[in-house]
């Protein structure tokens, strides 16, 4: 399997999801990953040079996105829905970004310009944050992408996927309802799943026969 | 607390959330989740905790953020940390993120309710 492995973390809100992706994620998947990009490394032109060199591969993603874009370490724009040469870049690949809104308009035209399947969030990502004395149930806010990565590096069909982390999100729905955290959380949870966007759960964002490629 | 063994999702309710306001009776006064309990088993009458909500929905947020426990802290893009008193500014300052923290609130609310009346 190819990963390209991007963790923009250039303000506290991505440093904190980067630096937990890096800790928890990235153990799992690190033989395959092709390409890193983190921190002041995660440039617009690295990536998109990293996108070129490894034409079958999964991209996944961590930092600050909009409806229809991403930004970089530098807050350039690294893929734009307005972007018609997207397909130079993601042709062939799947792509997971683990960012506010991007599930809006920017999957729907990666897919539409060639990107295989697309998974992300058209809505804020909530999670909790380290000074809360209830900051370990982070774990079960993150652990859904974990899974779809996981599954996804497994050789498993972006439908397969989804459904993976769609378990993951009841099991984490069930954890946080009867954990001692007192209502806001209760609801984060369930809007993070809510904003899951996958290709089971609609057409514009891919083929849920899409998979990551076997290396040869 | 009220408890009722049998009804699990019932019992998934955070204790303190019993006594939060989660309306407003036809009088305008306060309803807490407690009150609103105890006045579905009387059976006396029922609220519609929805007739008059939308016009009072900032201030039966800021009153539940004014008393709640225990709220969980998180992170808001372009605001960064939030905690309760946080989210009371951004509500009583109108800011731009203060329609999602009300609506927060009101789903709160209305999770709360639908466990209440479970069957499961």
């Amino acid at each position: 399997m190819s990963i390209i492995y991007i963790d923009v973390k250039n303000d506290e809100d991505s440093i904190q999801i980067g630096d937990y992706r890096k800790q928890h994620l990235y153990r799992h998947i690190q033989l395959d990953v092709v390409a890193v990009y983190e921190s002041s490394g995660a440039q617009a032109s690295n990536i998109k040079n990293g996108c070129t060199n490894h034409p079958e591969a999964l991209i996944t993603y961590s930092g600050h996105g909009d409806f229809d874009y991403i930004n970089d370490y530098g807050h350039t724009e690294i893929f734009h829905a307005n972007d018609n040469n997207l397909a130079t870049y993601l042709q062939e690949k799947i792509v997971h970004l683990h960012a506010c809104f991007a599930g809006d308009s920017l999957g729907p035209e990666m897919v539409r310009q060639k990107c295989k399947a697309f998974f992300g969030y058209n809505d804020y990502f909530k999670a909790p944050h380290e000074d809360d004395p209830d900051y370990h149930l982070i774990d079960h806010f993150m652990n859904p992408d974990e899974t779809l990565v996981i599954q996804l590096n497994n050789g498993a069909t972006a439908s397969e996927a989804a459904n993976m982390a769609i378990l993951a999100y009841e099991s984490a729905i069930e954890a946080i309802d009867n954990s001692s955290q007192n209502g806001n959380y209760h609801i984060f949870i369930r809007e993070n799943k809510d904003a899951f966007c996958h290709p089971n759960k609609d057409s514009k964002y891919g083929d849920k026969s899409a998979t990551i490629l076997m290396s040869v | 607390m009220p408890l009722q063994k049998k009804n699990p999702e019932r019992n998934k309710i955070p204790k303190d959330q019993w006594d939060l306001v989660v309306g407003l009776d036809n009088n305008g006064n306060e309803i807490t989740l407690k009150d609103y309990d105890s006045i579905q088993k009387e059976g006396v009458m029922r609220i519609q905790l929805d007739s008059n909500r939308e016009t009072n929905r900032k201030m039966i947020a800021l009153h539940r953020l004014e008393n709640v426990k225990n709220y969980g802290i998180f992170r808001l893009p372009g605001v960064g940390k939030v905690d309760r008193e946080k989210a009371i500014q951004l509500i009583k300052e109108n800011s731009k993120h203060a329609e999602y923290l009300i609506q927060l609130e009101l789903k709160t609310i209305d999770l709360m309710v639908q466990r209440l009346n479970s069957t499961e």
